[in-house]
């Protein structure tokens, strides 16, 4: 049985992990070139796949983005996000261990930077993507979440019985 | 109250119930379907462009008279090598700003080496600031550099586009314009008569668009991820034009005994 405030934490989660995801698909929409750019600075693609997943990531994030803020499809778009988070939080691993210097691109930008300011951000993008993808797996598994459209096409009792104040 | 009108009651409310059920049901495949219509479509678009992009046919392709056997860069100075006279490779953006140090700075101790025969250098020009800065200038600043070769003038016009670098990094500006690129620097180098005929034309046509993306993904699977970047046999030099608080700037001295020697 879940306790009352696990749906609160359910929404927080939901918000976080779309808001990030929605911010960083939109800044980068109107530059796919740059994005490309960025997809390259990480060396792991071949080539001829760059293009297409520079292109596809900013639109895949605003999707994810959107379907969590408004709570569509909750745990598949939650599930997407966690899946998005785990191959940055592994490109941007590799780029560390490689000692490939670049900024991550995870809101615009990206290619090659100084050493000593890519080593500096690493852990905190790490770290930051890992939080994200706490959210993303919270969601996965609880996925009925306050102020969802998930709640509208099929209502749950238990969340209107935990979150709605029916005190006798 | 009967045990019959309780029973259709309840008969009743299960069939509100499933039809209601129904309802959400239909409404919830409308809107998969419809979240599935769009990332298909968007899958496709995507696919397409991929498709477009390694679709084209590098036959025929149009090189330069100085490149490389391996067809993905130019000897910047004509000369002839000593035996085991290491390769400097440079790899170049037209529209980056330390690029412009860099070549202004270092060109002058690369002539003389590889004048001299003691190294041989070879210039790679990238065009990804292109997509950074939103405009065309790095691929028809490579293209005119890549045509003036025929002209051997390679290096010459390598010097000129970068004297004449103006946009720093604009998002959105013209950087190099046509006349420019056209007209301006080929009378600066001396490319004159039919040679600035054949240039001309060479640059309209954009001859060399396949070769330097050619050369943009062989450089990518060696691993250059930006500009400037200096390559001596394979090994990345550690050259700094534009010092900081923590890297050293690379001395013109340093950056000869680097290119030299490795050290």
């Amino acid at each position: 049985m879940p306790r009352p405030w696990t749906p609160w934490v359910g929404l927080l989660a939901r918000l976080l992990l779309g808001g990030v995801l929605l911010a960083a698909g939109a800044l980068k929409i109107g530059n796919l070139g740059e994005s490309v750019n960025a997809v390259r600075g990480y060396q792991l693609l071949p080539w001829s796949l760059t293009v297409p997943v520079g292109y596809a990531l900013p639109i895949l994030e605003i999707v994810v983005g959107l379907l969590l803020v408004v709570g569509l499809f909750t745990r598949w778009a939650a599930l997407a996000g966690s899946l998005l988070m785990m191959a940055f939080i592994i490109g941007i691993a590799s780029a560390w261990a490689r000692g490939i210097a670049i900024d991550c691109g995870c809101f615009g930008g990206g290619g090659a930077i100084a050493l000593e300011a890519a080593l500096a951000a690493y852990p905190w993008e790490i770290a930051r993507d890992i939080g994200l993808l706490l959210c993303g797996a919270w969601l996965v598994w609880r996925p009925r979440t306050p102020f969802a459209l998930d709640e509208r096409l099929s209502p749950s009792r238990r969340l209107r019985a935990s979150t709605t104040a029916d005190r006798p | 109250m009967s045990k019959e009108s309780v029973s259709r009651r309840e008969a009743l409310r299960a069939q509100q119930e499933a039809q209601a059920k129904a309802a959400r049901t239909r409404k919830l495949i409308g809107i998969g379907v419809g979240l599935m219509a769009v990332v298909l479509a968007v899958v496709m678009i995507v696919v397409g462009i991929g498709a477009l992009n390694s679709g084209k046919t590098n036959q025929g392709t149009w090189y330069p008279p100085n490149v490389t056997e391996t067809k993905d860069g130019v000897i910047l100075f004509a000369g002839q090598p000593k035996a085991g006279a290491p390769t400097i490779n440079v790899y170049v953006d037209f529209q980056c700003p330390i690029c412009k140090v860099s070549e202004e700075k270092y060109v002058g101790a690369l002539r003389e080496l590889a004048t001299a025969g003691d190294i041989k250098v070879v210039q790679h020009t990238l065009t990804f600031m292109d997509n950074n800065l939103r405009n065309t200038a790095s691929s028809r600043a490579a293209n005119a550099a890549s045509c003036s070769d025929a002209a051997g003038k390679y290096a010459d016009m390598t010097a000129a586009i970068f004297s004449r670098q103006e946009a720093r990094e604009v998002v959105g500006s013209v950087g190099y314009s046509d006349s420019l690129l056209r007209e301006t620097l080929p009378a600066q180098v001396g490319i004159t008569g039919e040679a600035l005929t054949s240039y001309q034309q060479c640059y309209d046509q954009k001859l060399p668009a396949t070769f330097h993306e050619e050369l943009a993904e062989a450089s990518y699977n060696k691993g250059i991820t930006g500009t400037p970047t200096y390559m001596r046999n394979g090994v990345r030099l550690a050259v700094n034009a534009v010092g900081s608080a923590s890297v050293p700037e690379t001395t013109v001295e340093q950056f000869k005994s680097l290119v030299l020697t490795g050290k």
